[in-house]
């Protein structure tokens, strides 16, 4: 089987992010459902890269799509985008919590230290 | 001026006005609070050491205008307040007009001090006030001279209306929007600016967020 160059950096690009997914895993920064969805993500991406035309009657005959890389690019947008909403509420939600955090420390420290000099 | 009604004061690296800034407003004022948003000079210490009548809060990281504004304003209601009056800590606003603000706030729940123009205004600040007061009006029904003036009264009550979300100098605008998507009774006053440093305050990039941000503000409940 020849394989072409950029199966190969397919497949180079996924077991590098297979390796990251689980050295995150082992510092607990990913927990194991988190862990699962990125090695399913991954070892896909690995095994589309190997096999391509595996993928074939799923992407021509039953999505109806002309090729397995234009598949690739929608699934790839759809995943990002997913992504990207999940990221922005959760910073939102983050930056909501330290806002508060800092308000409620400095009302806290405010009333501490005029507590003391104010009487 | 009654227990009840207080003054906000949010600053940021104002090391060598603070002090100075701080004790003009006590004349006027017995309850001031001063928000040092996470400055990175000495600003903080400068208050805390110098006034010791101002009740000196600190953020530890930089939040922006908009957050302090309220952490003041939240710790003024734990401590009674009705009234407050927002003023800016570069010493651009004179104290002396406190009790005007107050006084206007007995018939109105939000009193907008506004900068009359004149040749010591920057052009830049003239153009992009014109252009902000413009689409306010048109968005919100509300005709101000100066949509960005820091300067500002309300009361207790307009605060829990239109309590705001913005955490930088967008505020300015959200009050605004708020105000006018609320109807509260507002009405303005001409208040004496000076401007000491033009590399200070709203930029032109500012202004072009505020712009926009006053487009979502339309659209959000």
């Amino acid at each position: 089987m020849e394989i072409l160059g950029i199966q190969l950096a397919g497949v180079i690009f996924g077991i590098i992010f297979i390796y990251l997914t689980y050295i995150n895993y082992k510092r607990s920064e990913l927990n194991g459902s988190e862990s699962i969805f990125w090695f399913i993500l991954w070892f896909g991406l690995v095994l589309a890269s190997i096999f391509p035309d595996v993928m074939d009657f799923f992407v021509k005959d039953v999505l109806n799509i002309g090729r397995t890389l234009d598949f690739l690019i929608i699934i790839s947008f759809m995943v990002l985008f997913g992504i990207v909403f999940y990221i922005f509420t959760t910073t939102k939600k983050t930056r909501n919590k330290v806002e508060n955090l800092v308000r409620n420390l400095a009302i806290k420290e405010g009333s501490r230290i005029s507590n003391k000099t104010k009487k | 001026m009654g227990q009840d009604e207080w003054v906000i004061m949010p600053c940021y690296n104002e090391e060598k006005n603070i002090v100075p800034v701080i004790r003009d407003t006590l004349k006027f004022s017995k309850n001031l609070v001063v928000v040092d948003d996470g400055s990175k000079d000495n600003t903080y210490q400068a208050a805390l050491d110098n006034c010791k009548n101002a009740y000196v809060l600190r953020h530890s990281i930089n939040l922006g205008k908009g957050a302090a504004l309220k952490t003041g304003v939240e710790f003024a209601i734990k401590k009674g307040a009705k009234k407050f009056v927002f003023i800016d800590s570069d010493g651009q606003h004179e104290p002396k007009e406190i009790p005007k603000f107050l006084k206007l706030l007995d018939d109105h729940d939000i009193v907008f001090g506004f900068r009359k123009l004149n040749k010591n205004m920057p052009a830049i600040f003239r153009i992009g006030n014109t252009a902000l007061n413009t689409g306010i009006f048109f968005l919100f029904g509300i005709r101000l001279h100066d949509t960005q003036s820091g300067y500002r009264a309300m009361t207790v009550d307009a605060y829990r209306k239109i309590r705001w979300k913005s955490t930088t100098y967008t505020v300015e605008s959200e009050m605004i929007a708020n105000t006018g998507k609320k109807k509260l009774r507002y009405c303005e006053i001409p208040i004496n600016t000076i401007y000491a440093n033009r590399h200070k305050g709203t930029t032109v990039l500012d202004g072009i967020k505020i712009m926009f941000d006053m487009l979502l503000f339309r659209f959000q409940r």
